[in-house]
């Protein structure tokens, strides 16, 4: 989903160099916590393309894909209290 | 920017995201850019439709590749949570995609301008019928004043009874995150059932 977040599994090495160039750009992005969004506004590359190219990287093991929060189900409840205790505090 | 998450935290961190719909200027980019604490970012989908039964376009190719740009902005909820806002494209035609970015949202905001309440019917009707997104109506108040009251818009947009209707003014910062407050309270505040499918 475009909100999902990925971050690389070894934050502190360099891309491997077999991959693609648009593929090594997203590794050293991903570095720091990143949405699926910012990475393809950030590199200019469609939102489709971005995920394939995610979900590649992924399969190869070297970006981790966080949890998304949807509030679908009801044990999610605690995460969207804390984003309403996040949101009373930014906006008090 | 965003530097002071240590790697350490990153595996911990989750996003989330809330879906900002409304007409053609209602005010949604405005309503992202205040609350955001990024400037607005628009990122572009490329999008292939198959192409309308048009008679004469018998030269091009079954397929139409349509560039889509969207808005969104970002607000860090706490050490580990994120949570999102996109902005839907204003524009009818583009609304094929919207299951796609809607899919997985925590809520919807519809942006509402009272003087043309024609233009938000559309997304009025989409989330009506898509009972799985939990939706706020906010009116955004030009001018300082709005020309109906909210009784009046319930009634002539035919929306549920117990969706939240807000006034605000999206070039307010405080004034726009009450709105995501109250969107989240909504989504806190309604039974969920395994059913419901994301």
């Amino acid at each position: 989903m475009v909100q999902t977040l990925v971050s690389t599994a070894d934050p502190g090495t360099e891309p491997p160099n077999n991959l693609m160039p648009e593929s090594q750009n997203i590794y050293r992005l991903c570095r720091e916590a990143r949405s699926v969004a910012e990475i393809a506004a950030e590199l200019k590359i469609p939102l489709g393309v971005t995920q394939v190219l995610l979900s590649d990287l992924a399969d190869q093991g070297l970006v981790y894909i966080h949890p998304t929060i949807t509030g679908h189900s009801p044990s999610e409840n605690q995460v969207l209290e804390r984003a309403l205790r996040g949101l009373e505090r930014l906006f008090q | 920017m965003g530097s002071n998450v240590s790697s350490n935290d990153t595996a911990s961190m989750m996003s989330t995201k809330i879906v900002i719909a409304g007409g053609f200027g209602a005010g949604k980019t405005t309503l992202v850019g205040s609350v955001s604490e990024i400037p607005p970012v628009t990122t572009e989908a490329v999008m292939t439709e198959a192409s309308r039964a048009h008679d004469d376009t018998s030269a091009t190719p079954q397929k139409v590749t349509t560039t889509v740009a969207m808005d969104f902005g970002r607000l860090t909820l706490d050490r580990e949570l994120i949570m999102y806002m996109f902005g839907t494209p204003g524009q009818a035609r583009f609304w094929f995609m919207w299951d796609d970015l809607v899919r997985g949202a925590v809520g919807a905001v519809i942006v509402v301008d009272s003087r043309r309440l024609a233009d938000c019917f559309d997304a009025v009707d989409y989330f009506e019928k898509n009972q799985n997104i939990p939706y706020v109506i906010a009116l955004n108040k030009f001018d300082g004043q709005l020309e109906y009251t909210p009784d009046e818009i319930r009634e002539a947009l035919e929306i549920s009874p117990d969706v939240p209707i807000i006034d605000f003014d999206a070039r307010d910062r405080r004034s726009s995150g009450n709105v995501l407050k109250r969107l989240l309270e909504y989504t806190l505040s309604r039974p969920k059932s395994a059913e419901l499918v994301g």
